[in-house]
């Protein structure tokens, strides 16, 4: 489905279609987009490569200003050796080396900390291009013809999801019977967030999704409707 | 056109009003119920608040130069807590700090706060909350670093980029819509604040997941 085909769904669903009045195209839109940032968050969807620059004796760096859309690191990967920079904590890495925040040599060890704070063991003293590869959000949608980044199977949750969105604005019962709508779209996400972390573990990436199924939802989807 | 990054002007820009039930951002200043000021504060309430429960806005600080002598100094601004300290000599050699309680300091010597040598030990209680004490006190200049969690500068209109992705974006609209539906008015819905609280939590929880706890 393309986004034209959502909002058009959407908008039929809350029993508009055509010109929708009380529920603007841009809101649609601007619902949909906030679904699919939402399920790529929750599940690491969408998998980007980066090659990343490294200048001379680097030891920290912030990825955001380069790699806008980074979410989280999957894999880093020297790219002069071919070998795998291995994940660590900051803990391992002064248990390892007692300077090294300032050791030279290979680049054998990373650790990604906080949004985007990244730190390189060993430093390089020349530049080096490492290979970046990386749970992303999502480009925005903007236009009609435009498709979600996340699965088509999925692309039906986009417009449950945007129902329950659009009519937050109502409140009370009208915006308490969309709660079984949020609740399929964080089954879906639940469900693609497992696939997700199995096939991360398969691959020895080093980010697995937020476990969702761990996480108490109930009063978030409306407890009632469990009694 | 949506800002680049992450970014509260584009959440309170894009439809916010409409999500407040209202047909456009002039009807809801019409309707002297919220402010933008007070949009924008219950952004930065958010900010501040999602700074202290997770890991999100750390980063690799060196402002501070040590010098011989004085062993207190002021944090930077904004500092809520340390992942991590070391010393960097002028000679290039580095000192690890461990990160010790005041308590702990009197345990280890009871006159710490005498003692001078090459410090391996930094305390962020022996003072006051906004700095720091090196143990012992140095002898020798030096710079020190430090791994740290640190609050971004407050949210305020003409100053909402935050050093985050953009899919943060979602925890914002549903901060400043939680607050402005709890507000006292004909146009509270505090059960749509409510839920927006609890989706709160589920956000909190994946970002911990994804890029670390507060300490």
């Amino acid at each position: 489905m393309n986004t034209a085909t959502i909002s058009g769904l959407v908008s039929s669903r809350l029993n508009e279609g055509g010109t929708p009045t009380f529920y603007p195209y841009p809101e649609i839109l601007a619902a949909v987009n906030e679904g699919q940032r939402l399920f790529c968050v929750l599940t690491l969807a969408l998998e980007k490569q980066f090659p990343l620059l490294i200048l001379a004796n680097t030891t920290f760096l912030h990825l955001l200003p380069t790699v806008p859309d980074y979410l989280a690191p999957l894999r880093l990967t020297d790219t002069s050796s071919g070998a795998k920079v291995r994940p660590a904590t900051f803990a391992e890495l002064w248990a390892r080396d007692a300077a090294w925040p300032a050791t030279i040599g290979p680049l054998t060890r990373y650790v990604a900390a906080g949004a985007d704070l990244v730190a390189l063991y060993a430093q390089s003293a020349v530049p080096a291009q490492l290979m970046l590869q990386y749970a992303a959000s999502p480009p925005l949608l903007v236009v009609g013809t435009d498709v979600p980044a996340i699965p088509p199977e999925y692309h039906q949750e986009l417009v449950n999801y945007g129902i329950y969105r659009l009519r937050m604005v109502e409140g009370g019962a009208e915006f308490a019977a969309t709660l079984p709508l949020l609740e399929h779209f964080l089954a879906g996400a639940q469900e693609y967030g497992d696939y997700m972390r199995a096939r991360n573990v398969a691959a020895g990436y080093d980010t697995l999704p937020f476990e969702l199924a761990l996480f108490d939802r109930s009063r978030l989807v409306g407890k009632s409707k469990k009694k | 056109m949506p800002l680049p990054g992450c970014d509260v002007q584009n959440v309170i820009d894009s439809d916010l009003w409409y999500r407040l039930g209202f047909q456009s951002q002039a009807d809801l200043l019409a309707a002297n119920w919220l402010t933008v000021g007070e949009l924008y504060q219950f952004a930065d309430d958010a900010v501040k608040a999602i700074a202290r429960a997770t890991s999100l806005f750390l980063t690799f600080d060196d402002s501070i130069a040590v010098s011989a002598g004085t062993a207190a100094y002021a944090l930077p601004a904004g500092h809520i807590f340390t992942e991590g300290a070391w010393l960097v000599y002028a000679s290039g050699g580095i000192q690890l700090l461990r990160l010790t309680t005041v308590g702990q300091l009197f345990a280890l010597d009871a006159v710490w706060g005498t003692k001078t040598g090459a410090p391996v030990r930094l305390s962020l209680d022996a003072r006051d909350a906004v700095s720091c004490v090196l143990y012992p006190s140095p002898t020798a200049n030096a710079t020190l670093a430090q791994i740290m969690q640190q609050t971004p500068a407050d949210v305020a209109e003409g100053a909402t980029a935050l050093p985050l992705s953009p899919v943060m974006e979602i925890y914002f609209s549903s901060a400043i819509l939680a607050a402005a539906l709890s507000k006292e008015s004909d146009s509270a819905r505090p059960e749509v604040a409510a839920h927006l609280v609890e989706r709160l939590g589920l956000i909190d929880a994946v970002i911990q997941s994804l890029w670390g706890e507060g300490r």
